[in-house]
């Protein structure tokens, strides 16, 4: 079983990877530790069905009781998959978290309002590191949000573990709008056992450079995962946007749909794989990268991978990348809007079915506005 | 490391009689020396340049070290790469040291016994020499030029000289190094402005030039306007004892012509298949691959395409069978490099009884080619649940002007469709073969007809023994 003991030793062996198609080497994390915070809506309604809400950071919580001592047979099983984009950053979190949540949404309970959960970096380092674990027990289902909207410059490294046992059920939306000069990592690995559902809904609407990794592990029969992204490049942001989706269990599906945007010297790289280990029969995965390229300064590479080793799978992917449909804008540019509007009303089309899924008015208003800012605006 | 022989090779030093040389350790790969070098060049009378050429590029070669990636090239044995280069190897042997399965195999693709000799490496004349020598009047009256690159370096050294290995520099990799110094045999085939070689050229004419076969270096320039299709190498499993195939194709498309260039490799089963193959297309030039990747134990194989001018297109169809003990790590690269280029992928790939097929491609769109439009397809075929079926494909684009799309998918034969045949009387085995069959048909259609048959026939072959 996992300590901070260990997460600390592992950050400190550990060098910072160097990125190439970002160019981005690391950070100096942990000059001081502060406190980060954190703000949940409606925290009663939650509580009073059971709902168990934990505040955590990693000075002031004895982890080995609550955490591991509760949850250390989950922990271990999602340990074992391979997840976040690197070891260093996610041991970074593990080790010194400096705010974070665990939930676990008790046996049968269905939550028909979404958790929300804000997050803050700390007032004078503006370092945020958190770490939210997720535990839906049999038959329970949630739908969480984790908004972060730091307005002023910091760092962001997040991780956050999720583990589905059969027949639950759990939405999890990730929106950012950081400060444009923020440095942006998260990870999120899902454990989702049988008949389960896993459904991750992220938006990447703001920071400077943005490295994320999404892992689901597809455990039990039946199991399924859709994830859903959506991001916004522009003035010369950096985007390293992951997607996985490892088939284990009979009959497992999973979904990846990422669609977006880039102009003014932005770069992307989209990394999807898509793995069916031997056994994972009757399996079906499939995923698809789309991207509106709005001028000619940009960089988007993708490499979406399909990974086999069984034969009674259905694996496909398909990627593609152009301009505008000439036609369509030609429409609406007919019908009185000027070019970056009509622009802007596309690339929020090719948005709105995933924007559509979160389920939260408020949220889906946040997002409309920071749309209408950065494409019309910027 | 492990120095494992196989079998194949114990039979190598029987025929190569060679004494044993002292096996120095892989690390430092002292097999190949200048002297070895300076003896080929000295044997082949080459000029001056190419003997420089060969040994610059044997420092790169030991500068370089073996890639990482792909597959697993640890048993690669590169201590002998010095027997297979020895200028006085005398590469004959008899037709009864060839191994049953091969010799069976040639009766069962229906080679003509004078071909399956000179195929296994026993080098007697043939037949179809005087066919050659018919053909090669006609294109001579035409100003063709094709012939052995030996005799190109010495009878067309000035044209030679300008292509050779500038597009698959030395500096390229390991093995384009190990190329560079070694190389032997192979074809050089030039197509004078407007010509139109009304017939396809096939390489397997060349079989008999000494030391040809695992570094034959293939150089082809089709000036502006001109017209070709050239097919390379056998659609047999050839018998060759030495492990690994360095080959080198540079094709050099000028404006406004056509090439296009098939190729069914099929090396027998022991063979390390290390190819380079890459063409530059000029404005409004064509480049059409048409590849079947079907030997060999471990391939790594990516004909690339570089669209340099304007309008210039690139077509690459291309079909990977691996069976068990085989890991075939091939694919297609495309740079577009000019505005209004195109380009049309369609690659198939099959594995069966724990066969691992690999498909990595690379699209890459620079910055100034706008109005670039592509389509990359790969599907992937698995028979059953040994084999292991993977596809790397990596998109780079750098212009917004362009219209991009990639889509692969991967599976098993429907049971449905299996079913479907059965019930109308075919058996499950003929079912599945004319299934796979199907699978590869956009593939075979391209071929000369003798490529398409010894295609379906080879995967007859595949089929047969198959549990099912």
């Amino acid at each position: 079983m996992k300590t901070l003991q260990h997460y600390k030793q592992t950050f400190v062996d550990l060098t910072y990877p160097k990125w190439k198609r970002v160019g981005f080497d690391g950070f100096e994390a942990l000059e001081t530790y502060e406190k980060a915070t954190t703000l949940i809506e409606n925290l009663s309604y939650f509580t009073q069905l059971g709902v168990k809400i934990y505040k955590v950071n990693s000075e002031d919580m004895d982890l080995d009781d609550l955490y591991y001592h509760r949850f250390g047979k989950e922990l271990q099983e999602i340990d074992a998959t391979n997840y976040g984009v690197d070891k260093k950053y996610t041991s970074l979190v593990e080790s010194s978290f400096n705010i974070g949540h665990i939930i676990n949404v008790p046996k049968g309970i269905i939550l028909t309002k979404p958790l929300i959960i804000n997050y803050k970096g700390g007032e004078i380092t503006k370092n945020l590191y958190d770490l939210t674990y997720i535990h839906i027990e049999e038959g329970a289902s949630a739908n969480v949000i984790i908004r972060y909207g730091d307005k002023e410059e910091g760092r962001h490294c997040g991780l956050t573990k999720v583990y589905v046992e059969r027949n639950g059920n759990l939405q999890l939306t990730k929106l950012q709008d950081f400060h444009p000069n923020t440095i942006h990592i998260d990870n999120v690995v899902s454990y989702v056992n049988e008949n389960s559902k896993m459904k991750y809904i992220s938006l990447e609407l703001g920071a400077q450079m943005i490295v994320t990794n999404y892992l689901a592990y597809l455990e039990g029969v039946r199991a399924r995962s859709e994830a859903y992204g959506a991001y916004i490049g522009a003035n010369n942001q950096k985007l390293d946007i992951s997607y996985k989706s490892l088939h284990k269990g009979r009959k497992t599906n999973s979904i990846i749909d990422v669609r977006g945007t880039l102009m003014q010297e932005a770069k992307k790289i989209f990394r999807g794989d898509l793995k069916f280990n031997k056994g994972a029969k009757g399996s079906v995965g499939k995923e698809s990268e789309y991207v509106i390229l709005l001028d000619k300064t940009v960089q988007s590479d993708a490499i979406p991978s399909l990974l086999c080793d069984e034969d009674d799978v259905v694996g496909e992917h398909a990627a593609s990348a152009g301009q505008v449909d000439p036609a369509r804008l030609f429409y609406l540019m007919s019908r009185g809007f000027n070019e970056k509007e009509a622009k802007k009303l596309i690339i929020h089309g090719s948005f709105s079915t995933i924007i559509n899924q979160i389920q939260h008015s408020q949220t889906e208003d946040m997002i409309e506005s920071i749309l209408e800012r950065r494409l019309l605006h910027e | 490391m492990d120095k494992k022989r196989t079998e194949v090779a114990d039979i190598q030093r029987g025929v190569y009689d060679i004494k044993n040389i002292s096996a120095p350790k892989y690390a430092t790969d002292q097999g190949l020396t200048r002297d070895i070098i300076l003896d080929i060049s000295r044997e082949k009378k080459e000029p001056q340049w190419m003997t420089d050429f060969r040994l610059k590029s044997l420092e790169i070669y030991n500068s370089k070290p073996i890639p990482t990636w792909g597959v697993d090239l640890s048993e690669l044995d590169m201590d002998n790469i010095i027997t297979y280069v020895r200028p006085n190897t005398d590469m004959k042997q008899s037709w009864d040291e060839v191994p049953e399965d091969i010799k069976e195999t040639f009766d069962r693709l229906g080679i003509p016994k004078a071909e399956r000799e000179s195929l296994a490496g026993v080098g007697a004349q043939y037949d179809s020499e005087v066919v050659y020598h018919s053909m090669r009047d006609h294109l001579i009256k035409k100003g063709v030029i094709y012939t052995d690159m030996e005799t190109a370096i010495k009878e067309h050294e000035d044209l030679v000289k300008q292509y050779f290995m500038k597009l698959v520099p030395p500096n390229d990799h390991k093995f384009a190094a190990l190329h560079g110094a070694v190389w032997s045999g192979g074809s050089f085939v030039y197509v004078p402005e407007g010509v139109e070689v009304d017939y396809p050229l096939q390489s397997y004419f060349r079989l008999n030039a000494p030391g040809a076969g695992q570094f034959e270096h293939t150089l082809i320039v089709v000036e502006k306007g001109a017209k070709l299709h050239f097919i390379e190498g056998c659609s047999a499993p050839k018998y060759d004892v030495t492990n690994l195939h360095a080959g080198c194709v540079e094709l050099f498309v000028k404006e406004d012509a056509t090439l296009r260039y098939s190729t069914i490799e099929n090396w027998s089963r022991n063979m390390y298949n290390l190819n380079t193959k890459r063409s530059v297309v000029d404005k409004n030039g064509r480049i059409e691959w048409v590849s079947g990747s079907f030997g060999s134990k471990v391939s790594m194989l990516y004909p690339m395409s570089i669209l340099k001018g304007e309008r210039a297109h690139a077509e690459f169809t291309g079909i990977t069978f691996a069976a068990g003990g085989q890991h075939l790590d091939t694919g297609s690269k495309v740079v577009h490099a000019a505005p209004y280029t195109t380009s049309n992928v369609n690659t198939k790939s099959i594995s069966k009884d724990g066969g691992y097929a690999f498909y990595r491609g690379l699209l890459r769109v620079a910055k100034n080619a706008h109005h670039a439009r592509s389509s990359v397809s790969c599907e992937s075929l698995m028979l059953d649940n040994k084999s292991k079926s993977d596809t790397v494909p990596i998109i780079e684009l750098s212009n917004d002007n362009i219209d991009i799309g990639h889509e692969a998918k991967i599976g098993r034969i429907s049971d449905d469709a299996i079913f479907y045949l059965m019930s109308r009387g075919i058996d499950e085995q003929e079912a599945k073969a004319m299934i796979v069959r199907g699978f590869v048909e956009p593939i075979t259609k391209e071929l000369p007809l003798e490529y398409a048959v010894e295609l379906n026939q080879l995967i007859n072959l595949e089929f047969e023994g198959s549990i099912g």
